[in-house]
């Protein structure tokens, strides 16, 4: 430490923000909007009184009067919500809490063999390409931790030969099997209580039969490295980066290592999903803040291109003919069924009481979309079965 | 082949989240930095929680910028510039001076460091305060306040050397 920052630590004696930083900036924001929309009212004020000094001018001069435009409305929001197509929020299946293997088709649903769910926080569910094997971590829907209170397990589809595969130190969440169903790649290190002091996050890949490992990828700068992990046609690694949720795209690295590339050159996506073909992305983007009095975002799903081009949404925030109120959005949730057919997606009630949540399947070819179950999807089992999560009323089921 | 895409659900909770963690995370910082600066409490409280809501209004795009502590701290410091104006303008109509006491907070400034930082041309004791008290590189602080690296290094170097040398008089 140089003696500068000793001198300017003295100066400082020990003062600390006042308390309750974020509260109160949201309450100045708060009295800012109140300040400007007085401002809005009073100019239009102004002018209507100027419209009407200039209307009485007219007429005392015996000329027509001209109609006076009319002032602009204020606007009451900053947000402008993007009607979704109409969705029916009754699901196909009601579901107990719990994980399912449910059919997208006809709702029928098998809960999962008990010992996939026997340990404590067990989410984030990945079946190997094959379909014999299953990985997942006990992360779940919990927020994350560091502590190494996070690791990744494997098991056989039926639940036997449950083991965890990792140890890491901090935390390894998000696996997701390579094609050949030989190993695994999972985020190491990422504790998001420590994210601004640059913590670095890794990209490590594990051997499933032997347990080696080796780090594809480390981002020092940890700029919000994050999953969903896959992998490209070529066999790359495919992960999110970027800041704060915001303005991610994808990137690649090989996997044995080397110099990650941007796989799309436009910033903006939070996050998305590759078909299994390789030939369209599903991407998800934030829209913005909601200011309905509380704060939130809507996201958004759009199709794409593999390399982004030709664009086009297919939800939006609001289901406004059906009158429900998704302002929290779309949020991909199980991706691509392995035939390339469908996409799970699922939206959040976000303003209720107790938030509920839908898993929902996109038929890409009909454009349409059902409402499959409460709760949110994870992966594929096959073309036709999905895994199902529903946490409850406490998980937002 | 390639395995389907598992998704983890749902995002919007944690980006929600996402500028309440930027919030916790820099508002103290910044705050000490403009206490700093400024030498009051609450001058550096307005100038922190006016800067964060700049950052928290524009959130999308500042969010996905390389450095939004860059923009946090850039916006902090026009709006100092601001303040001070203003304060200049008004005090030279009302008052003979500005009075360089801190109102009476519970952990005062010390009162040398304090004349010693208020007796350093701005541009030093910013570039002092970006480098010294928030960590940033001096290319990182030349971007900050609009000018070159090495006119950040020049900066820092007299404003150490006048630092001290206030400092070692005041000792004496």
């Amino acid at each position: 430490m140089s003696d500068v920052r000793e001198i300017l630590e003295r100066g400082l004696g020990g003062a600390a923000a006042p308390p309750d930083g974020f509260e109160r900036m949201l309450r100045r924001r708060d009295r800012k909007r109140r300040n400007q929309r007085i401002r809005a009212g009073a100019l239009g004020l102004l002018i209507v009184a100027a419209g009407l000094a200039v209307a009485v001018q007219v007429i005392r001069s015996d000329r027509p009067a001209e109609p006076t435009p009319a002032p602009e409305p204020t606007p009451t929001s900053d947000f402008d919500p993007s009607p979704s197509p109409p969705l029916d929020l009754e699901p196909l299946v009601r579901l107990d809490p719990g994980a399912y293997f449910v059919n997208a088709l006809t709702g029928e649903a098998v809960p999962l063999p008990s010992d996939l769910t026997s340990v404590p926080g067990a989410g984030n569910y990945d079946v190997s390409p094959d379909g014999s094997m299953i990985a997942f971590d006990n992360a779940g829907d919990r927020p994350l931790a560091g502590g190494g209170l996070h690791q990744v397990y494997v098991a056989n589809i039926d639940g036997t030969g449950l083991r965890r595969l990792t140890e890491h130190p901090i935390a390894a969440v998000e696996p997701a099997w390579s094609p050949d169903g030989t190993r695994i790649v999972y985020l190491a290190g990422r504790d998001p209580s420590r994210r601004w002091t640059r913590l670095p996050v890794e990209l490590t890949v594990v051997d499933v039969a032997t347990g080696a490992t080796s780090i594809a990828f480390t981002d020092r700068a940890a700029r919000d490295l994050a999953g969903p992990l896959a992998f490209t046609p070529d066999g790359s690694i495919l992960f999110w980066r970027g800041h704060l949720g915001y303005g991610r795209r994808p990137w690649t690295v090989p996997v044995s290592g080397g110099r990650p590339e941007p796989f799309l050159d436009e910033r903006g996506w939070y996050s998305g999903a590759l078909s299994p073909d390789g030939s369209t992305f599903v991407l998800q983007r934030l829209s913005g803040y909601v200011w309905h009095n509380r704060g939130g975002t809507c996201s958004e799903l759009w199709l794409t291109g593999a390399d982004g081009s030709d664009p086009t949404r297919f939800t939006g925030c609001l289901d406004a003919e059906g009158g429900h109120d998704l302002a929290s959005g779309a949020a991909l949730s199980g991706g691509w069924s392995p035939d390339g057919r469908r996409v799970a997606y699922s939206v959040r009630g976000f303003f209720s009481a107790t938030p509920a949540r839908r898993v929902v399947i996109f038929d890409v070819e009909a454009g349409r979309s059902t409402v499959l179950a409460n709760g949110y999807g994870l992966d594929w089992l096959d073309d036709e079965t999905l895994i199902v999560m529903n946490q409850g009323p406490g998980g937002g089921s | 082949m390639i395995h389907p895409v598992r998704i983890t659900e749902p995002a919007s909770v944690e980006v929600q989240m996402a500028f309440e963690d930027f919030f916790r995370a820099e508002h103290e910082r910044l705050f000490q930095a403009l206490y700093l600066l400024t030498g009051d409490r609450d001058e550096a409280d307005d100038v922190a929680q006016e800067a964060l809501l700049r950052a928290y209004e524009r959130w999308d795009r500042v969010g996905s910028m390389d450095s939004p502590q860059g923009y946090v701290y850039r916006t902090a410091l026009n709006l100092h510039r601001s303040h001070r104006r203003r304060l200049v303008v008004r005090a030279r109509r009302v008052f003979a001076h500005v009075p360089a006491e801190d109102p009476g907070g519970p952990v005062a400034l010390s009162q040398d460091i304090h004349r010693a930082l208020a007796a350093l041309p701005r541009g030093q004791r910013e570039a002092l305060i970006l480098v010294e008290w928030l960590g940033l590189g001096s290319e990182d602080a030349g971007q900050v306040l609009g000018i070159e690296a090495s006119s950040v290094r020049g900066r820092l170097h007299r404003g150490r050397e006048s630092l001290r040398r206030t400092l070692e008089d005041a000792d004496e």
